[in-house]
């Protein structure tokens, strides 16, 4: 179905219906001067009224009783808008119908009006034109339906050349009433009038019903609306994600040892003997490209021994090698339990610190009277790690409501420029605090590194932790980890901070507690202050309900 | 008219009154007759500390006493205030109606903001260690290519 839009541009350019048996295709309706009828003929030829516009312009339209052209139609007030009930007439003309004269018969149909001669008529082969009542929500700018049943069986109008439709109190063939329009690109559809006309009809009519113009909303008017509340109760558990199952380490680009003290001085030594720069100088410029990363890390790690190859050299060394990429720390759980018993506790703030990342807030209404709990998962690879906090409360259903990122590697400097690298990083954290430290190393390590696979960790570019898939950036910076993390306290912990409350003795019996719940009096004792009660019934003045009302606002004992 | 003097040892605001009668006297109420503040018209005076609460059966209303007496034209004109709580407790107490406010817990939803109770403006802090945490001893890891 084509769209208003499209409509009217077909309308605009002309696209009509252009056929040599004269199909009557547009109506068009216009106000402010007489109701004359005319038919839109596809080259545009015609010459119009005055004022009136081009072929299809939307223009306004005055409905008038084809008796005494001026007046208003019964039913319809042209300056304002409203709905009205209208008869349709629908009438057909056959090849051979004549129209002549002036006043007294038809003019062709193909002739607009002039101005003044409004009266035009068809002889109709039908004695009892089809007609049809419809709701009409009409403006005053436009006459739309607002109906989109059907409108006239096609075995009404099937074979007539022509179609007309008027407003259906006339005798006589009087203005076509509505503006339509179709797609004017499918000539055969509609050319001899058969059924698609009437679909397309309807088409229009749905076109129409949907372009009902409606005044628009003053600014700032108010509306009533809400109180469609659905009360749902969805609470899904959100556990921690396990960890990840591909391993940068089973590609067989990267290896992580782990090496003790004594096993470190003898790699150390290696390294630099002419043994090794003889198997490796091919390779590498210099034997400490192949060293990716160094760095203690504060876990206990599950490594078995294994020959150490550096490069692609294997060395007589057995080192523990680390098999397993990903760690998960769980740190426990905490029980919160309500101090106070009411809305103190949940006015009470919470910090947390979690090792590697720093202090961070947590809201109590998340864990209080529930429980708390911190789950690291660590990348061995790159020392990233993310902080899960999950809580569970009464409904039992654990939810992770935080997560923060950081790093633990402590890096060490293997060369000069590792080192002013490493320091540079620290005299920053000075200045920015641990936690910058700490995100910043997590930032540039966790999200990009994980589940890359065969990236390479350099860790010696720079402070940002530069990722080099191909070679190690050496010498440009350093491995900085989270330094300052080492220094600090290892396991999280919570602070709170609550309110203390300094109710005297008797408060409830004085001021009462908040309470907003609806009662029957005489279920209540002690000290009462009313929200909101209803003294219609009782027998009194006014002026002592009046005086009951304040004081039960204000507190009374029952 | 009769009225029942009584020594009202009560919060005016209880609608249950702790009541001592003293003395029943004859009376009459000053035109034009006010609803909430009556005056009651005696024949004596008294002493409103002690005759602090009056009830009049022809209207059938407890009032407070709430002046000393004025001698005008032969009577000893007494102000009288409307107990209202006592008064029409046999009917409010047939009705239901939202509490704010309720000495009894059992009546209250305490989680709701009370911004009557008093909070000093320091905080107990407390802190609470998880169970677990890193290893204060640290392993070396050695990252290499190949």
């Amino acid at each position: 179905m084509a769209t208003w839009a499209e409509v009217c541009e077909n309308v605009r350019a002309g696209n009509v219906l252009n056929s040599s048996n004269d199909v009557f295709t547009f109506g068009k309706s216009y106000q402010g001067v007489e109701s004359t009828w005319f038919n839109m003929r596809p080259s545009n030829t015609i010459d119009l009224p005055v004022g009136v516009d081009e072929i299809g312009t939307d223009v306004a339209y005055t409905l008038l009783d084809g008796t005494s052209w001026g007046l208003a139609l019964a039913g319809f007030d042209s300056t304002v808008g409203g709905t009205s009930r209208m008869r349709l007439q629908l009438w057909g003309a056959l090849p051979g119908d004549e129209h002549s004269g002036v006043n007294a018969a038809g003019r062709p149909v193909d002739y607009i009006s002039e101005i003044g001669m409004p009266n035009y008529f068809i002889r109709t082969l039908q004695p009892n034109p089809a007609a049809v009542e419809i709701d009409v929500t009409y403006t005053i700018s436009m006459v739309s339906l607002s109906l989109t049943d059907v409108l006239f069986p096609p075995d009404l109008y099937e074979g007539y050349q022509t179609v007309y439709i008027t407003e259906g109190r006339a005798d006589f063939l009087t203005s076509p009433i509505w503006k339509y329009m179709y797609d004017g690109s499918n000539v055969e559809a509609i050319g001899s009038i058969t059924g698609n006309w009437f679909e397309y009809w309807t088409d229009l009519v749905d076109i129409l019903a949907s372009d009902v113009n409606e005044a628009p909303d003053y600014p700032g008017s108010s509306s009533s609306g809400g109180g469609g509340g659905a009360f749902y109760n969805i609470n899904e558990t959100i556990d921690i994600p396990p960890l990840p199952s591909v391993q940068a380490i089973d590609f067989g680009m990267v290896s992580i040892y782990n090496p003790n003290e004594s096993e470190m001085k003898a790699i150390s030594s290696w390294l630099w003997s002419d043994d090794y720069t003889e198997n490796i100088k091919m390779n590498m410029a210099s034997p400490m490209e192949n060293i990716l990363m160094c760095a203690l890390v504060p876990l206990s790690l599950f490594a078995i021994p294994a020959t150490f190859k550096i490069g692609n050299v294997e060395t007589q060394f057995q080192i523990a090698k680390i098999w397993r990429q990903y760690y998960e720390l769980d740190c426990g759980v905490l029980n919160i339990n309500e101090f106070w018993g009411n809305f103190l506790d949940y006015s009470a703030s919470y910090n947390i610190w979690l090792p590697y990342i720093g202090f961070r807030s947590v809201k109590p209404d998340d864990f209080v009277d529930g429980t708390i709990g911190v789950v690291y998962h660590i990348d061995l690879l790159t020392g990233a790690a993310v902080c899960f906090i999950w809580t569970r409360k009464d409904d039992n259903i654990k939810h992770v409501l935080y997560t923060y990122n950081g790093n633990i590697f402590n890096g060490i400097g293997l060369s000069g420029a590792n080192y002013m690298s490493l320091y540079n990083q620290q005299t920053s954290a000075i200045t920015s605090g641990i936690n910058t430290v700490a995100r910043a190393a997590g930032q540039a390590i966790g999200g990009d590194f994980v589940g890359a696979g065969l990236s390479l960790l350099t860790g010696l570019s720079d402070a940002k932790m530069q990722y080099d898939s191909a070679k190690p950036d050496y010498g440009r910076a350093g491995n900085n980890g989270s330094n300052t993390g080492f220094l600090s306290i290892r396991y999280p912990y919570l602070i709170q901070s609550l309110p203390i409350s300094q109710a005297p003795n008797n408060y409830d019996m004085m001021h009462g507690s908040p309470s907003m719940l609806y009662r029957n009096l005489q279920d209540l004792h002690g000290y009462t202050e009313i929200n909101a009660i209803n003294l219609d019934s009782i027998n009194a003045s006014s002026a002592e309900k009046s005086e009951l009302m304040n004081i039960m606002k204000s507190g009374f004992y029952i | 008219m009769e009225v029942i003097f009584y020594y009202n040892a009560s919060d005016s605001r209880y609608s249950v009154k702790d009541l001592t009668e003293i003395e029943r006297c004859s009376g009459s109420f000053k035109q034009p007759f006010n609803v909430l503040d009556p005056i009651l018209q005696l024949s004596k005076a008294i002493d409103p500390l002690e005759y602090n609460y009056c009830y009049v059966p022809d209207v059938d209303r407890y009032y407070f006493v709430t002046s000393q007496p004025s001698y005008e034209a032969g009577f000893y004109n007494v102000s009288l205030h409307n107990d209202v709580i006592v008064n029409l407790r046999s009917e409010y107490m047939q009705l239901g109606a939202i509490i704010s406010r309720q000495e009894n817990l059992g009546d209250c939803n305490v989680y709701l903001n009370d911004n009557r109770l008093p909070v000093l403006a320091k905080q107990k802090v407390n802190t609470m260690r998880f169970p677990y945490g890193f290893n204060n001893n640290d392993e070396m890891v050695l990252i290499v290519n190949g």
